[in-house]
C-alpha cells in the first residue's frame, strides 16, 4: 500500500500505571517489518493498553516507542501515522460509509490534501478492496457488523499508514463471520503488507493468522516468537496452559527422564539438568493411547469415560502412579482400531511431555 | 414467564384501568390545559382589538425586548459553557472534577429567589463588591446588566446537564479514530464531536431558553421593578396583575405561554432526533 519501506516497531523499557494499578511493567519488545503480529493475554493483561500507546492514544509513564528506529514516544496520536481499528468499529455514524473512509484524506491541510477526483478514486479502490463499494452511499447503521470492520479497516487504509493496529476485531462479531474476517485479513495483509498487530484473547486466532506471537499476561510478556514456537517450546506453564489445553501432573526429573511415580513418562529437552520434583504439561492430543497387552510404555491408566466429541473421542485417564486425571484425544477411527472399553487398563505413550521446574 | 410478569405489572381488571386513565386525563385537563386555555381567553376577552393593543403597549414591547436581550445573552454563554463543562468532565480525568460536577448543579439546587438575593447581597450598594462598584460609578444591581447575569446563573445548568449523560453514553472512540487519522482537536469537535451530539445539544439550549424567558423569582430580587426600564415579560404579568390591568395581564401572559408552546413544539422535535441516534 505505502511506498514506504517496512517498519520495525520497538518498545525499551516501556510502563504504565492507572492510579496505582501497574498496567504494563517494564516491557521490552520488537515487532518485526511487515509481519502479522498477534498480541495475545487474557483481559486485564495489558494488551489492549499496550497497543493504544503505539498508536499514541494513551502515553507511557516511561520508556521509549520506536518506529523503525525513530523515537516516537511524544509524538501526538494525529502525526504518528498510524490506522487504528477499534473492536466496535468507532465508524462516524452521521457519516456515509464513502464520507468515512474520505474522513482522514479530507481533513489534511489543504497542501497535502489530493483533489477530489482523487479522494473519489482511492476511496472507491479501498471499498473495492474490502468487498464494499456498493455500500458506499449508505451509513454505517445499515451495515452488518462485519461490513462495519471492514469499512473500519478501509478507513484506517485510507491515510496510508505506517503501521496497521487492531484492537480485537473481531471481537463483537459472531463465530461464523469471524472465521471469514480472519481468513480475508491474512489474505489483505498479504497484499498490502504494511506492519500489523492486532490483540486478540483467543488463541485459536492468534495462531491461526499471526506470523509472530505475543503472549501477555497481567502487564508482563510471558513470550514472544512464532506460532510454532510458542505452541511446541513454550517458555512457561502459563504459556503452555493459555495457548490450548495441557493438563498438569507432578512428577520428578532423574538423569533427564521424567519419572510420575515409579512409571516413566519420557525423556526431558537435553538442556534440562535439573533433578527432583517438577512439573509436567501435557496436551489432550499428545497423548497415544496403547493397548493393555502393549509393552512399549510402562505408564499405565484406567480408563474411566469415554466422550463423542463431534469428529475426535475424548477419554478421561486416571494415572495408576498418581491417580491424576487426564484427557487425551484422537480419531474416531484411532478408537474403534483399540478395542478398549471403560474400566480397561491402557498404556500411554506422551509424545510431548512439557517440563516446568 | 416475560409474559405472566407483564400481566401483573397491568392487571386485566377493565374497572381499574378506566380509572386510573379517567384521573390521569382529568388531572392534567384541570391542572395543565383548562389554565393555559384560561391565559388565552382571558387575553382575549375583551377582543383582538385590545389585545393587539395590549400587546403593542410600549412597557409591554419594552418587556418582550428585555426578556428576548436576557435570553439572547444567557443562551449563548451557557451553551458554550455547558459545551465545554460536559467535555471537560466526559473526556479528561482531572482534579476537582467532582467539585465542578456538583457546583454545575448549584443553581438547579439553589431557589431561584436565593440566587437573587445572594447577587443583591454581593453586589447591591451595601454588598461586599457593591462598594467598590459604587466607588467606580458602576450599579450593577436594580439594571439589565443584573437581570442578564442572574438569568445567566439560573439557567446554567441546563446545556452542561443534557450533555454529560449523552456524551458519556457515547463514549469518546469516535473522537480517538478521527485523531488516529491525522484530525487536531478542533477539526474532531467540529466534524465529529458536534454532529454527534448536535439534537441533544439543541434540546438543551431549548429547555435553557425556555427557562431563561420565563425567569421570575432571581429577576424579581435584583431588577428593581422600574417600570419601562427593568422589566421582564413574567415581571410585567406580576405588575399589571398588582395594577389591575387584568387585560394586560393576560395579554403579556399569553405571549410567554405562547413561548412554551413554541418551546415545547421544539422540545419535542429535537427529542425524537436525539433519541434517533
Amino acid at each position: 500500500m505505502s511506498g514506504d519501506a517496512l517498519l520495525s516497531i520497538e518498545l525499551s523499557d516501556v510502563g504504565k500505571h492507572f492510579g496505582r494499578f501497574q498496567v504494563l511493567d517494564h516491557i521490552h519488545l520488537r515487532f518485526p517489518a511487515g509481519r502479522l503480529s498477534a498480541l495475545l493475554g487474557p483481559s486485564g493483561s495489558g494488551k489492549t493498553t499496550l497497543l493504544r500507546l503505539i498508536a499514541g492514544l494513551e502515553s507511557p509513564d516511561q520508556g521509549v516507542i520506536r518506529f523503525a528506529g525513530e523515537d516516537v514516544s511524544h509524538l501526538h496520536v494525529s502525526r504518528r501515522q498510524v490506522g487504528f481499528v477499534f473492536q466496535h468499529y468507532a465508524l462516524f455514524k452521521h457519516m456515509t460509509v464513502f464520507d468515512n473512509v474520505a474522513y482522514g484524506l479530507k481533513i489534511k491541510p489543504w497542501r497535502e490534501r489530493p483533489s477530489k477526483p482523487v479522494i473519489r478514486k482511492r476511496v472507491m479502490a479501498l471499498l473495492e478492496l474490502v468487498q464494499l463499494a456498493w455500500a458506499a452511499k449508505h451509513l454505517p447503521a445499515q451495515l452488518s457488523g462485519g461490513q462495519r470492520q471492514r469499512i473500519a479497516l478501509a478507513r484506517a487504509l485510507a491515510v496510508e499508514p505506517r503501521v496497521l493496529l487492531l484492537d480485537e476485531p473481531f471481537g463483537a462479531l459472531d463465530a461464523q463471520v469471524r472465521a471469514q474476517l480472519r481468513a480475508w485479513l491474512k489474505q489483505l495483509h498479504r497484499e498490502i503488507a504494511v506492519t500489523t498487530l492486532f490483540v486478540t484473547h483467543d488463541q485459536e486466532e492468534a495462531l491461526e493468522i499471526s506470523d509472530h506471537i505475543v503472549i501477555m499476561n497481567q502487564g508482563r510478556i510471558e513470550q514472544s516468537g512464532s506460532p510454532q514456537q510458542v505452541y511446541d517450546q513454550p517458555a512457561n506453564p502459563f504459556v503452555c496452559t493459555f495457548l490450548g489445553q495441557a493438563h498438569q501432573i507432578s512428577a520428578h526429573l532423574r538423569q533427564g527422564v521424567i519419572y510420575c511415580g515409579d512409571q516413566v513418562v519420557g525423556t526431558a529437552a537435553p538442556g534440562l539438568s535439573h533433578e527432583g520434583a517438577v512439573r509436567v504439561y501435557i496436551r489432550p492430543h499428545d497423548i497415544e493411547v496403547l493397548p493393555p497387552d502393549d509393552t512399549r510404555s510402562a505408564l499405565t491408566a484406567t480408563l474411566e469415560q469415554i466422550a463423542m466429541i463431534g469428529p475426535y473421542v475424548r477419554l478421561a485417564l486416571r494415572l495408576h502412579a498418581t491417580q491424576a486425571l487426564i484427557p487425551a484425544d484422537m480419531t474416531q477411527a484411532r478408537f474403534a482400531a483399540l478395542h478398549i472399553a471403560a474400566d480397561n487398563t491402557v498404556q500411554l505413550v506422551i509424545r510431548k511431555p512439557h517440563v516446568f521446574v | 414467564m416475560v409474559h405472566n410478569a407483564r400481566h401483573q405489572a397491568c392487571p386485566d381488571n377493565p374497572w381499574g384501568r378506566r380509572l386510573l386513565i379517567f384521573s390521569g386525563v382529568t388531572l392534567a385537563l384541570v391542572l395543565i390545559v383548562a389554565p393555559l386555555l384560561a391565559v388565552f381567553a382571558q387575553a382575549l376577552s375583551r377582543g383582538w382589538a385590545m389585545y393587539i393593543s395590549n400587546v403593542t403597549h410600549p412597557e409591554t414591547l419594552h418587556a418582550i425586548q428585555l426578556t428576548l436581550l436576557a435570553a439572547a445573552i444567557a443562551v449563548p454563554v451557557n451553551t458554550a459553557f455547558g459545551v465545554a463543562a460536559a467535555w471537560a468532565i466526559t473526556r479528561f480525568e482531572f482534579r476537582g472534577k467532582r467539585i465542578l460536577q456538583t457546583a454545575i448543579d448549584i443553581p438547579f439546587a439553589i431557589s431561584p429567589v436565593v440566587a437573587g438575593v445572594m447577587y443583591l447581597l454581593l453586589y447591591g450598594t451595601s454588598g461586599w463588591l457593591g462598594q467598590w462598584l459604587y466607588d467606580h460609578n458602576v450599579q450593577l444591581v436594580f439594571s439589565v446588566a443584573a437581570i442578564v447575569m442572574v438569568t445567566v446563573f439560573v439557567t446554567s445548568p441546563f446545556v452542561a446537564r443534557e450533555l454529560i449523560p449523552f456524551m458519556q453514553a457515547q463514549g469518546r472512540e469516535e473522537e480517538e479514530a478521527s485523531l488516529t487519522l491525522g484530525a487536531n482537536g478542533w477539526q474532531t469537535f467540529w466534524h465529529v464531536t458536534l454532529p454527534t451530539i448536535q439534537w441533544a445539544l439543541i434540546y438543551g439550549v431549548i429547555l435553557c431558553n425556555a427557562r431563561a424567558m420565563g425567569e421570575f423569582g432571581a429577576v424579581a430580587v435584583v431588577s428593581g421593578n422600574i417600570r419601562g426600564e427593568t422589566n421582564t415579560l413574567p415581571l410585567y404579568v406580576q405588575q399589571s396583575f398588582d395594577d389591575y390591568n387584568i387585560a394586560g395581564a393576560f395579554a403579556a401572559a399569553s405571549l410567554l405561554a405562547s413561548l412554551a408552546l413554541l418551546t415545547l413544539l421544539l422540545k419535542t422535535i429535537a427529542q425524537a432526533r436525539r433519541d434517533r441516534l
